[in-house]
């Protein structure tokens, strides 16, 4: 059965994964499970704004509260796939400095600007739901230059969590979408190893020469979305893009067990 | 910003119009390394070879932008110009290229 035909699961048939094992304990001290997942593309990739408003979409198409944080100088941002206004979406374009602050659904929250010391906070509070808080951070990375400052965009993100907002708000996983083969990313890696040694890190798309460089690393094939049209200002939402979000989810789920299991003993 | 787009920009009178027409042409370049230009005496065009296609004349009080070959034109003499044009020539660069193929 080609991949495409497959019906799609639900995000709830395994949203308990994210809630087993050594997680329970993570989630027993605070008030809301919440869960931070880093999307990292390489500087200027058009593919942020597409999987990022793609990817929060799914999650909060299946009923889990999502905040979507997306920092990059290049267009189009997330806003363009949220159909908003384009005086809305363009914003940090025009006015620098700027920062769009849109509650897109009840359950999907969107913060956008050029650079991560221009974001903000929202002013309206966000829904209080059972199901785990998301928190979805994506930026762009350039090779050329010194990887973005991890521990600031972490301190920066932290003004969106439900629980506690004085810590940094760690990344749980990490996937560094459509690189560009030729870059070299491995010093990128290395410092994401450094900065958060237990999270799960995975590359989606082609391999780079450098990834067996660094440990612990997973390869997850992009979805070929061949139905998919950009110009449409619509979210990704086909068959082959459920099938890559139910894996790169399942696999999530899978390094947060087995992170809480080692931090368990 | 090209030598050539900043003395074409130069045919626009005001200032702040001309900062518009450059920030423009430099988001279309930055749209993707496979944009290219091709600047005349009162137009520039970008390509990429895969069907973009979007044509900038220059005039003394304002400029057109016209993504798609001229199938639409948008002058722009302030802000709301600007945004229009952006937002149609990213979903004509959009529509250009088979996203899975962009890097």
């Amino acid at each position: 059965m080609p991949a495409d035909d497959r019906q799609p699961s639900e995000l709830s048939n395994y949203i308990h994964l994210f809630l087993s094992g050594g997680d329970r304990e993570r989630v027993s001290g605070t008030a809301f499970p919440e869960y931070v997942i880093w999307l990292i593309f390489p500087e200027g990739s058009p593919s942020r704004a597409l999987f990022a408003s793609g990817i929060s979409s799914f999650i909060a198409g299946r009923s889990s509260p999502v905040t979507l944080i997306e920092v990059g100088k290049g267009l189009p941002n997330s806003g363009y796939y949220f159909a908003l206004d384009p005086g809305r979406y363009l914003m940090p374009w025009v006015d620098r400095g700027t920062c769009i602050n849109e509650m897109i659904s009840p359950l999907l929250r969107f913060a956008c600007s050029t650079e991560s010391s221009f974001l903000k906070p929202f002013e309206d509070s966000f829904i209080f739901s059972s199901a785990p808080h998301f928190i979805i951070n994506a930026f762009s990375y350039s090779s050329g230059r010194e990887p973005a400052p991890l521990e600031s965009i972490a301190e920066r993100s932290s003004m969106y969590s439900l629980r506690n907002k004085s810590s940094c708000a760690d990344p749980d996983a990490l996937i560094i979408i459509n690189r560009r083969p030729e870059e070299d990313a491995g010093h990128l890696l290395k410092r994401i190893k450094e900065f958060v040694p237990a999270a799960s890190i995975f590359v989606a798309g082609r391999p780079g020469p450098d990834d067996d460089r660094v440990a612990g690393i997973e390869t997850i094939p992009l979805p070929e979305m061949k139905e998919f049209k950009p110009e449409m200002k619509k979210p990704p939402s086909g068959g082959s893009f459920i099938s890559f979000m139910n894996e790169v989810l399942q696999r999530i789920s899978a390094g947060l067990r087995e992170n809480g299991e080692t931090a368990a003993g | 910003m090209d030598k050539e787009i900043k003395s074409l920009g130069m045919i626009i009178e005001k200032d702040y119009l001309r900062g518009l027409f450059y920030n423009f042409c430099r988001e279309t370049m930055n749209l993707s390394p496979e944009v290219t230009h091709d600047a005349g005496l009162f137009d520039v065009r970008f390509r990429n070879g895969r069907g973009l296609d979007i044509k900038v004349s220059v005039y003394r009080e304002l400029f057109i932008v016209s993504p798609g070959g001229g199938v639409v034109d948008i002058r722009v003499t302030g802000r709301e110009g600007l945004i229009k044009a952006v937002d149609i020539s990213l979903s004509h660069f959009l529509e250009s290229a088979s996203w899975g193929n962009r890097p």
